[in-house]
């Protein structure tokens, strides 16, 4: 572990993970507290529709993020362990995904929004990232 | 990639991915006779709705089992790029849209299109992917 800490490319992806992790806060936050105020203002559906898709550019960190770390981490094993996280988390996402939406379209469960998808993947690799580190202990 | 199959695990892969887009249509199309037809309810309406969902769960399962079970390290080097560029396609497309679904009343987006999207942001990046190693 003190190893992996002390990888350029690991700290470089810690800072850019917290830098992105502010920037979603913030384009959370920001068009809650804003959108509001402005859209009645603005007035036309593809304004809004701009506004809400710059936001939603933020969550296009996660492939700067990931991609840049991918490439320049030097360890092999951290980036098989990454790797094999993301391929982890990308099973169980679509798993639950797929489940929630045909129990939304046969048995009419409540709708899950588009926004909880990345959130669900950034847990699911935490987890499995925990997972795959202990295979290899 | 998949024009020129080679190994046993790519054969293996390809194979069971056409069975099982075959057996989603066919529990599918099922499924929604049974609902339309039946007018399922209650305890019994929630495995019917998921028997589609299984086919896709074998995928993603065989998916893994040939990462693993590909010898070809530059052929498991380019699945992995690609899947990795179908996740990263997949998760801007719905943090995008959620945005203009909550926030600019865009049409809802229902979650049974995400498995497909992500597939398509990998056979998308296919000939990109390939065309790097040129």
């Amino acid at each position: 572990m003190e190893h992996e800490a002390n990888s350029p490319a690991k700290r470089r992806f810690t800072d850019r993970f917290h830098i992105r992790v502010l920037l979603r806060l913030l384009a959370l936050a920001l068009p809650i507290w804003a959108i509001p105020q402005i859209l009645p203002k603005l007035g036309t559906a593809g304004t809004a529709y701009l506004i809400a898709s710059l936001l939603g550019f933020a969550g296009l960190g996660f492939i700067v993020t990931h991609g840049v770390y991918l490439v320049t981490a030097k360890d092999e094993f951290q980036r098989t362990v990454h790797i094999e996280s993301i391929l982890w988390s990308i099973g169980v996402t679509f798993t639950v995904t797929t489940f929630w939406g045909l129990l939304e379209t046969f048995a009419h469960i409540p709708h899950l929004g588009a926004l909880w998808i990345c959130p669900m993947f950034v847990v699911f690799m935490g987890l499995a990232k925990r997972l795959v580190r202990l295979r290899y202990k | 990639m998949f024009c020129s199959i080679k190994s046993a695990a790519q054969r293996r892969f390809v194979r069971s991915s056409l069975l099982s887009a075959g057996l989603v249509v066919v529990l599918a199309v099922a499924a929604a006779a049974a609902f339309r037809l039946g007018h399922l309810k209650g305890l019994l309406a929630y495995p019917v709705a998921v028997l589609p969902a299984l086919p896709i769960v074998w995928v993603l399962i065989e998916t893994g089992r040939y990462i693993a079970a590909e010898k070809d390290e530059f052929q498991r080097n380019l699945l992995v790029q690609c899947l990795l560029v179908g996740i990263g396609g997949t998760l801007a497309t719905t943090t995008i849209w959620g945005y203009m679904q909550d926030f600019a009343h865009a049409p809802r987006l229902d979650l049974i299109w995400i498995y497909p999207i992500f597939w398509l942001f990998v056979g998308l990046s296919v000939p990109v992917v390939i065309l790097r190693y040129r």
